[in-house]
């Protein structure tokens, strides 16, 4: 019997499949061509700020990379990076299913994709966009004469795509799970899906909305956001971040769920506090909620909601911290064993912990006003989305690499590049923290002379960084052609997906298979 | 603090950077504390269990309830010190004593414009006395800017459309970075410029080489734009069915809505701009609209002398 890749290799039945697998595997493709395209946008940013003074483009053009780079990083990589490629490919692996619940909504959630994510690019294609991803108002509809409704209108459409994987894995957690698969034997990677998905159903809507009273205000000069319309600033920025703050757990979620798989896996134990885990993704789902006005402390916001949302957003870092702690106690009595994934996952572990905690001082009122809208924020957040889902990302793929193409990547390579991103990202963005409290505010094409050492450094590490995330990109391309057979199960994992070949065939299970307890490490009869 | 040259602290030039700085070592320590505790386990984990290493492995533990919540109970308490730390030095970083001393500024695409109360004027220059509490009134005339002073470790953005303010207390003589923190196109990165603190004295004579008051620039703009025609008494009269403007500052007015509202520099500015959104409850509606008519600097010029006609010479009616 053959596998998903070669059951039928024509281009028709790429484009028309519906195959959960293969759509993981568009959406791979793609993602991967978006965040080319972003990371050369950093990489000419930083190319610029590696000198004081604006020398490399105009500021306008800087203004416009920026942009893109936020852009195209949040909506078109980090947003659907996880849940869309892992997530398509294993949750109903993981939890022996066939397929999605809606096999034909979720091809319709690529090609809404790659038209949204292709729109957005057309309108940096015809000029571009100089508001930065967070398009405050009145800048963005009243003053700037770049191409916001163009881009708005690709990531209007992006949301969409966003909202159908969201609903799909939601009904196929509920409905398709194999009949011994209860809901304390999911494992925490699909519990993270799912509270993902919640969100993306939840939150999505609210930035759609958004983007089209935008729309309208610039359009038809509805007064909504502009005080000379008679609209208020403020109310754009609290329905941008009641969308955006929940959308930072959709980024880091998944990946939270990435690490749970790995870490248990290379320890040979079974994960320490399941349930805490488990319940701390919902927790952070719905506590996530309610944070969006940490982002407005200096913004114009009453001192009591001030002080509310601080409070509220101390809360959602406690079940973070639940996290971490358990990952560090599963490795407690292991048998530990530092393969490429492994790397990552404490690498992940690393970064993710500097940048909860840097958030801390974010979640602090009296600091957060010297602090924000600094490089302070810049790094932080980057230690989140980078340091922490991009990580897992590239742990999760170098885990999971094996079953979805069945080939191995060459291991030493892997490793070094586990660290070659470590320290390229440390070295970029470590200075960037004490840049921001110094005062060095973000979004600047140039900067005083005082500043310009700690950027040389910032700017120093983005070169290991892009080498590091080249070299997977070269080996695993490599592998494709060249790597030796997987087999089914390399790593001697649990958990479903690697009870089938890899790759796997076409409807993953032949028979409905056995479910046991989950991590049930070491592997009972193999060690 | 310096090394090599590159300063890796800024200066404190303001009586509450200390408090801040303070709040940040705080939250600094929990979190050093907190990290190295992680790397320290994760660390000794990683090298103690190592594959092959020869030690105990028996019955690795799945969980310990007592463990799990006494770190959520550790993580809430640590969360609570430090969001009261914090909290406190907001809440004085942001109430403005009653008794400061006004600066207005007003921010445009690309420059400030700062204008003192005897009148005297400059663009991206801040001239403050030091010792002394200084409020900072702010107003944008197009989009969203922020007033970012690193150096007094406070920011406030600064609104089209509305009044926000920040307070200052400078304690070191000298020159320091202002800065607009708020991306607000082209030239965001060259909307900066310096605050200067001199002493009381120097301010004074500084402040002094000035043509007129706002308040009096505030009074000729009213009766060039004939607002007397309505809004004054003639023998105990009122003689265009307008209210009188004296003394209202600071005081509650009924709406012809249903509703009341206090009478701040917001409520003032809505009321010359756009009259008809809030009338004043017994009168008709019959004031002119002055959207568009009238720069930020002279909505401020005629709000500081509406507000002198009620004895007031602050904006301290506008608590919020
Ligand atoms: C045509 C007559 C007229 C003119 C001219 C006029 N006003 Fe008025 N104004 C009124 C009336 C009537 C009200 C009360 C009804 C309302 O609130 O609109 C009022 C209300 C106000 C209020 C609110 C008073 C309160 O008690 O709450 C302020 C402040 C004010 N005017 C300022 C001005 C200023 C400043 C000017 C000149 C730039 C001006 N007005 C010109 C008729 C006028
Ligand atoms: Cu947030
Ligand atoms: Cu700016």
């Amino acid at each position: 019997m053959k596998d998903y890749l070669y059951e039928d290799v024509s281009l028709k039945s790429w484009l028309l499949t519906t195959d959960h697998k293969r759509i993981g595997i568009l959406f791979l493709l793609t993602i991967t061509f978006f965040f080319i395209i972003g990371g050369v946008a950093a990489t000419l940013m930083r190319m610029e700020l590696a000198t004081a003074p604006g020398d490399l483009v105009s500021a306008d053009v800087y203004n416009r990379l920026f942009t893109l780079h936020g852009t195209v990083m949040v909506w078109l990589f980090l947003i659907p990076s996880i849940p869309a490629t892992l997530g398509n490919f294993l949750l109903p692996l993981m939890i022996g299913a066939k397929d999605l619940a809606f096999p034909r909504l979720n091809l319709l959630s690529w090609y809404v994709f790659l038209f949204g994510g292709l729109l957005t690019l057309w309108s940096i294609i015809i000029g571009g966009v100089d508001t930065g991803w967070t398009f405050y108002t009145p800048y963005s509809t009243t003053y700037t004469n770049s191409h916001v409704i163009m881009m708005a209108a690709g990531i209007f459409i992006v949301g969409f795509s966003s909202i159908f994987s969201g609903l799909n894995f939601i009904v196929t957690v509920h409905s398709l799970r194999a009949p011994e698969m209860t809901w304390t034997r999911l494992p925490l990677f699909v519990w993270t899906l799912y509270a993902t998905s919640l969100i993306m159903v939840l939150a999505t809507p609210i930035l759609s909305v958004t983007l089209v009273l935008i729309a309208a205000e610039r359009l038809f000069g509805v007064g909504i956001f502009d005080p000379a319309l008679g609209g208020d600033p403020l109310l754009f920025q609290h329905l941008f971040w009641f969308y955006s703050h929940p959308a930072v757990y959709i980024m880091i979620l998944p990946g939270m769920g990435v690490i749970s798989e790995i870490l248990p896996c290379f320890a040979r134990r079974p994960i320490f506090g399941y349930k805490f885990i488990a319940g701390s993704s919902l927790a952070i789902a719905v506590f996530g909620f309610l944070v969006w006005g940490h982002h407005m402390f200096a913004a114009g916001q009453s001192l009591y909601a001030g002080l509310v949302f601080s409070f509220l957003s101390f809360l959602v870092a406690v079940p973070s911290g639940i996290k971490v702690f358990s990952w560090t106690a599963t490795l407690y009595k292991g048998s530990i064993r530092f393969d490429t994934p492994m790397l990552y996952a404490l690498g992940f572990m690393g970064l993710f912990t500097i940048g909860g905690l840097t958030g801390l001082f974010l979640a602090t009122l009296a600091v957060d006003v010297h602090l924000t809208d600094t490089f302070f924020v810049v790094a932080h957040f980057h230690f989140i989305m980078v340091g922490g889902m991009l990580m897992a990302y590239l742990g999760g793929l170098h885990f999971w690499w094996p079953k979805m193409t069945g080939k191995l990547y060459p291991e030493t390579l892997g490793r070094i590049s586990a660290v070659l991103i470590f320290l390229g990202f440390n070295g970029t963005f470590l200075p960037q923290f004490i840049l921001g409290y110094l005062g060095m505010p973000r979004r600047y094409y140039a900067y005083p002379e005082q500043f310009e050492f700690l950027n040389v450094i910032s700017s120093a590490g983005a070169v290991l960084l892009a080498l590091g995330y080249a070299l997977p990109l070269a080996y695993f391309t490599w592998s494709l052609i060249k790597g030796r057979p997987a087999g089914a199960d390399p790593w001697n994992a649990a958990g479903l997906e690697w009870k089938v070949s890899s790759p796997p065939p076409h409807h993953n299970f032949e028979t409905i298979p056995v479910v046991e307890q989950p991590y049930r490490y070491p592997r009972p009869g193999h060690e | 603090m310096k090394i090599g040259g590159v300063p890796l602290f800024p200066q404190q030039a303001d009586t509450g950077a200390a408090g801040v700085d303070m709040v940040a070592l705080v939250v600094c320590a929990i979190c050093g504390l907190l990290a190295l505790g992680v790397l320290v386990a994760v660390v000794y984990f990683l090298i103690r269990y190592r594959a092959g290493s020869d030690v105990n492995r028996d019955n690795p533990p799945e969980g310990h309830l007592p463990l799990e919540l006494s770190w959520v109970g550790g993580a809430v308490v640590l969360s609570l010190v430090m969001f009261i730390f914090g909290a406190r030095a907001y809440y004085d970083l942001r109430v403005a004593p009653t008794d400061s001393f006004e600066i207005e500024v007003v921010g445009r695409q690309w420059m400030w414009k700062i204008r003192h109360p005897s009148g005297r004027r400059e663009i991206n220059t801040l001239h403050v006395p030091l010792g002394t509490k200084i409020k900072l009134k702010m107003i944008s005339r197009d989009v969203i800017h922020s007033f970012y002073l690193p150096e007094f470790r406070t920011k406030h953005d600064v609104l089209p459309g509305r009044y926000t303010d920040l307070w200052i207390e400078p304690k070191k003589l000298g020159r320091f970075t202002l800065a607009c923190s708020e991306y607000c196109g082209t030239d965001h990165s060259r909307m900066k410029g310096e605050v200067v603190v001199v002493t009381p004295e120097e301010y004074e004579s500084w402040q002094a080489l000035s043509p007129l008051t706002s308040v009096q620039r505030g009074e000729r703009l009213y009766l060039k734009m004939a607002c007397d025609s309505c809004h004054e008494y003639q023998d105990g009269q009122v003689v265009s069915g307008a209210p009188l403007l004296d003394g209202i500052y600071g005081s509650t007015v009924g709406l012809e809505a249903g509703g009341s509202t206090k009478v701040d520099d917001d409520y003032l500015r809505r009321s010359i701009l756009r009259p008809k959104a809030q009338v004043v409850a017994g009168f008709q509606p019959i004031m002119p609209t002055y959207e568009g008519r009238l720069s930020e600097e002279e909505l401020l010029d005629l709000i500081a002398y509406i507000r002198s006609r009620s004895g007031s010479t602050v904006d301290d009616g506008g608590k919020k």
